[in-house]
């Protein structure tokens, strides 16, 4: 790198924490000018779950209209996601001292959100209330199913239980998974691009940059299990 | 050294920055949908996945209710919620779940100009994901 291009993106780095950060703060917008008094305030939990937008200078979410009667109604991110499990397979990646805009990710919520039913954290009904035709509560079945036994990763144990605590068995079965063995072809390429398990995972299950969480099943070494098995140095 | 770089273009660069790198900070998997909201002159619906998931499991809306689990794939309109359906399984004034359906504005919460989308997935969504 030139010296010259240093001297133009040092500063470009840098004003970006600093102005970012200085959006989320509820003091007037003119504190852009004034930098330094900024990343003191920024290294909070509160920096995990930013607030809705405060006011029209300050729309730190970016999504809901501080103009909007109903604004101040809304709930709080942190206010229920701080009480849940953390999904600590996922840091927040914060080079600058909390400036949002260099937070990498906050998939999960940055809650494990399976730990948060399993643990009873949260009690979400499974049902919608009497009266409406549909009461039947989708029965939670254990059973894991072993997948990709002979890829290059290690292989998938791709649990039910934990499954079947939040969705319906019509929910992927037969539409995405057809129930039965050997019949679904899965591909990483396909899930990447939003099909099968990609779905859910990566845009409100947990990401796909958490690859242990499903390539999760140690693999023994076939010669461990029987020696026989071993073509290269087998006698004959 | 930097004595040479002239102060407006500091200045434009800090803005340029902020402005065309800054994405929203919504919460992961808050949903925009505004296929004809604002042409009806209402603001963008923000739905909160968060919000949702904590109190319901997810068949509850993806299995009971219909909603198809794919952006885009759903669409519906007021006259379908007023009749029951959707959103309005529980947002009425019958299961006393949610606030009803007169409510506009807990709903169409939504900066205006948003388009609809499922916000802050992983950069690991691949190029069919819509």
């Amino acid at each position: 790198m030139k010296q010259a291009d240093f001297w133009i993106l040092a500063p470009l780095v840098l004003g970006l924490g600093v102005i970012q950060v200085a959006c989320v703060n509820t003091e007037p917008v003119t504190t852009v000018e004034k930098p330094s008094v900024v990343p003191a305030q920024t290294a909070s939990v509160d920096d995990k779950w930013l607030p809705l937008a405060k006011d029209k200078l300050h729309d730190v979410d970016g999504l809901r209209d501080p103009g909007n009667p109903g604004f101040q109604l809304h709930q709080e991110p942190r206010e229920e996601l701080s009480k849940l499990p953390a999904n600590k397979a996922r840091p927040v990646i914060n080079a600058f001292g909390g400036s949002p805009g260099l937070m990498v990710s906050k998939a999960d919520n940055l809650v494990d959100w399976v730990q948060a039913i399993t643990s009873g954290a949260i009690r979400p009904r499974r049902n919608i209330a009497t009266g409406t035709g549909i009461e039947v509560e989708p029965p939670v079945m254990d059973m894991d199913i072993l997948l990709n036994p002979n890829g290059s990763m290690p292989p998938v144990r791709f649990p039910h239980r934990a499954h079947t605590m939040w969705l319906a068995c019509a929910n992927c079965h037969p539409a995405i998974f057809i129930p039965q063995k050997g019949a679904n072809p899965i591909r990483m390429y396909k899930i990447l691009e939003g099909e099968q398990c990609g779905i859910c995972h990566s845009a409100v299950a947990f990401s796909l940059t958490e690859c242990s969480r499903c390539h999760s099943v140690q693999r023994i070494p076939s010669s461990l299990v029987n020696p026989s098995a071993n073509k290269g140095g087998g006698i004959p | 050294m930097i004595d040479k770089v002239p102060l407006p273009s500091w200045m434009a660069i800090l803005i340029l920055s902020t402005t065309l790198i800054t994405p929203a900070w919504a919460e992961y998997a808050d949903v925009v949908i505004n296929k004809r909201a604002e042409q009806a002159g209402m603001r963008p619906v923000i739905f909160p996945h968060w919000f949702h998931r904590i109190r319901f499991t997810c068949n509850v809306c993806h299995n009971d209710e219909g909603f198809k689990m794919k952006v885009g794939a759903n669409n519906i309109t007021m006259a379908e919620l007023v009749d029951g359906k959707f959103c309005g399984m529980c947002h009425n004034n019958e299961n006393k779940i949610a606030w009803s359906l007169d409510r506009c504005d807990m709903c169409h919460s939504g900066l205006p100009g948003l388009s609809s989308g499922i916000q802050r997935g992983d950069p690991t969504r691949g190029p069919g994901y819509k």
